[in-house]
């Protein structure tokens, strides 16, 4: 069975390309790029929180609304846009249709289906909520992701006071994902080119396993080793970092529509 | 069984986190005492390895394919406080790089897959070794341990949104949040662990166990044979929350099905009680029967009381059959030995 080794292959590179190569929507001179990181992220959680604590249906798509708005204002191309909501809500789709029928949500009915069976306007008004409420916490973070360098998002996590040894092993984290599923691409490709003909599928378990247990071991001799080269590199534990951002007139303009927004927020309740 | 942002109402998103901070600062503090401060790059390289387990493909049977979360393995091999970091890191980039899983529900997650799991899977791991005693059964305990945490995990989750129609809902009785109660959360939750994500778990434990056991069996040594010294205090606290909490039951309606009484039986429409059944019900009263003590005129009350007297009783229990088991295998030797 060499399909389950081309799906995991498949799946590594695919991982590969997201963490090595950047966004191409990152290099554009759109609003969202222009803008601080720290002001980007503090935007996105405010949108999360107030999506989460509001369940006014009007305020949710107003929500829904300005993230769509940033995003075409930062030349995001609309076959992205649409893959963002597609496929990342569609467990949520999936989930919120049994919701508009009257055996889950009993109500007023406005379509009537067979037996006692109908779509009941309370079902579709709570499966609007909670499907607009997941699509606007997704493409918030979605519109961050997609416009943000992760070394300068790392660094506007320095804003949020958050220690930096937290700062400095997440970091140290994201640049050995490329390291170990550059090591993990080898060992499949590897594996896979030593197989010939079909393989039982617990061949194909165990085979995945070892490498899982190899990646392990590996990742055990090499965190030895970084930590030896970053010693006699004079690393004493105490962790010191630059920052370079500086605030524009536009990121205090965001900042003041963001007061907005949850203004709004709390007098449409 | 990454829950995303919304699913989960800031409350409870709160209290979640609440719940995961006390682990994760000791285990932080545990991995300071035992690699000093230049444990950061250890860290570092294990929550990359935690990152990328999480994207290995297996072969189910039936011909499907299922993700591991792979925290036990790492548990096993790096010990539970080194995991519980890891796979913490894991989610955390996760979440604000790749958008895997809500920033808001970060506590919930990490709590289900680094804590739950690293506890449960080495807890178990160490208990069924200690009860079976042999090497060679290791990888296969290993993979049990994987399986059962994996599923204790997908439970936790599925309570945790099935709560939330019970908790947060509009005036109008709807609900605000994840719409589904625990009736439908915890065993569509539980279907698909126990028959596609825990056997992934289970053979990803089971085979990078048995061959690291055969390759560097020394490395296993190391964590697992210098067991962490049992510590009663988190023991005792941890049981103490269970016992407050316990009056969370009273949130939910009805019985639970299959559970009910011959008054439950006939409003659900039975229109006899079989005479087996009724001659079986009424051989035993219960001293607390429904969880209640009248005398207190507070069902709250009552279950923290019955909490308490059911925890007593099993240590009573636990302490007399240990007693007895001493006494005999005491006698046992000094009788081959004679």
């Amino acid at each position: 069975m060499t399909s389950i080794l081309d799906k995991n292959i498949h799946d590594l590179v695919s991982g590969l390309n997201k963490t090595m190569f950047t966004s191409d929507s990152i290099g554009k001179s759109g609003f969202l790029q222009r803008l601080d990181p720290r002001v980007k992220m503090i935007a996105s959680l405010t949108i999360i929180l107030m999506a989460s604590i509001k369940a006014s249906l009007l305020y949710l798509l107003f929500l829904y609304i300005i993230c769509l708005l940033s995003m075409i204002a930062s030349y995001l191309k609309p076959a992205k846009m649409f893959r963002i909501w597609l496929i990342l809500p569609f467990f949520s789709l999936f989930l919120s249709v049994p919701l508009i029928f009257s055996f889950v949500t009993p109500g007023r009915s406005i379509v009537h289906l067979f037996g006692s069976t109908s779509i009941t306007l309370e079902g579709l008004l709570l499966a609007a909520r909670f499907l607009l409420r997941i699509a606007v916490c997704v493409t918030s973070v979605q519109a961050v992701l997609f416009t943000s360098r992760w070394d300068h998002m790392m660094k506007a996590f320095e804003f949020f006071h958050i220690p930096p040894g937290v700062l400095f092993v997440l970091s140290l984290t994201y640049r050995y994902i490329n390291v170990l599923l550059t090591a993990a691409l080898d060992m499949m490709l590897a594996r896979k080119s030593r197989t010939v003909g079909r393989q039982s599928a617990g061949a194909a378990r165990s085979g995945v396993g070892i490498i899982a247990g190899n990646l392990m071991v590996k990742s055990i001799t090499l965190s030895g080793e970084v930590r030896d080269a970053m010693v006699s590199r004079g690393y004493t534990g105490k962790i010191r970092t630059v920052n370079n951002f500086i605030f524009h007139s536009r990121d205090v303009l965001v900042g003041l529509s963001l007061i907005g927004i949850i203004g709004i927020g709390f007098l449409s309740a | 069984m990454h829950i995303p942002d919304g699913y989960l109402s800031p409350q409870t998103e709160a209290l979640m986190a609440a719940a995961t901070a006390p682990f994760l600062v000791k285990a932080s503090r545990q991995l300071e005492k035992k690699y000093n401060k230049l444990t950061l790059p250890l860290v570092g390289v294990f929550g990359a390895f935690s990152f990328l387990i999480m994207m290995f493909n297996l072969p189910l049977p039936g011909g499907t394919t299922g993700h591991a979360v792979g925290t036990v393995i790492t548990a096993l091999v790096l010990g539970p406080w080194l995991s519980m970091v890891s796979v913490t890191l894991a989610l955390v980039i996760q979440a604000f790089f790749f958008g895997d899983g809500g920033i808001l529900a970060l506590g919930a997650n990490i709590f289900n897959m680094a804590v739950v799991m690293s506890i449960v899977g080495y807890g178990l791991f160490l208990l069924l070794k200690k009860i079976t005693q042999r090497e060679s059964l290791e990888p296969f305990l290993a993979a049990v341990s994987g399986y059962i945490a994996i599923n204790v995990a997908a439970f936790c989750a599925g309570v945790e949104l099935g709560l939330q129609p019970l908790l947060f809902h509009s005036s109008n009785g709807h609900a605000l949040y994840f719409p589904y109660p625990l009736a439908i959360s915890v065993p569509a939750m539980m279907i698909g662990h126990l028959a596609l994500a825990g056997l992934a778990e289970g053979f990803i434990t089971f085979f990078a166990y048995s061959w690291i056991q055969r390759r560097f069996p020394k490395l296993l040594h190391q964590q697992t044979a210098a067991n962490l010294p049992i510590s009663w205090k988190p023991i005792v606290l941890g049981i103490a929350v269970l016992i407050v909490i316990a009056p969370i039951g009273l949130l939910a309606h009805g019985t639970a099905w299959g559970e009910w009484g011959r008054a439950e039986l006939f409003r659900r429409g039975l229109s006899y009680i079989p005479q087996g059944f009724d001659r079986w019900n009424s051989i035993w009263s219960a001293p607390l029967s429904g969880y209640n003590l009248p005398l207190l005129h507070n069902s709250a009350a009552g279950y923290i009381v019955s909490a308490l007297s059911g925890v007593i009783l099993i240590l009573a229990i636990v302490a007399i059959s240990i007693f007895v088991s001493r006494r005999i295998r005491k006698k046992r030797t000094s009788t081959t030995s004679t």
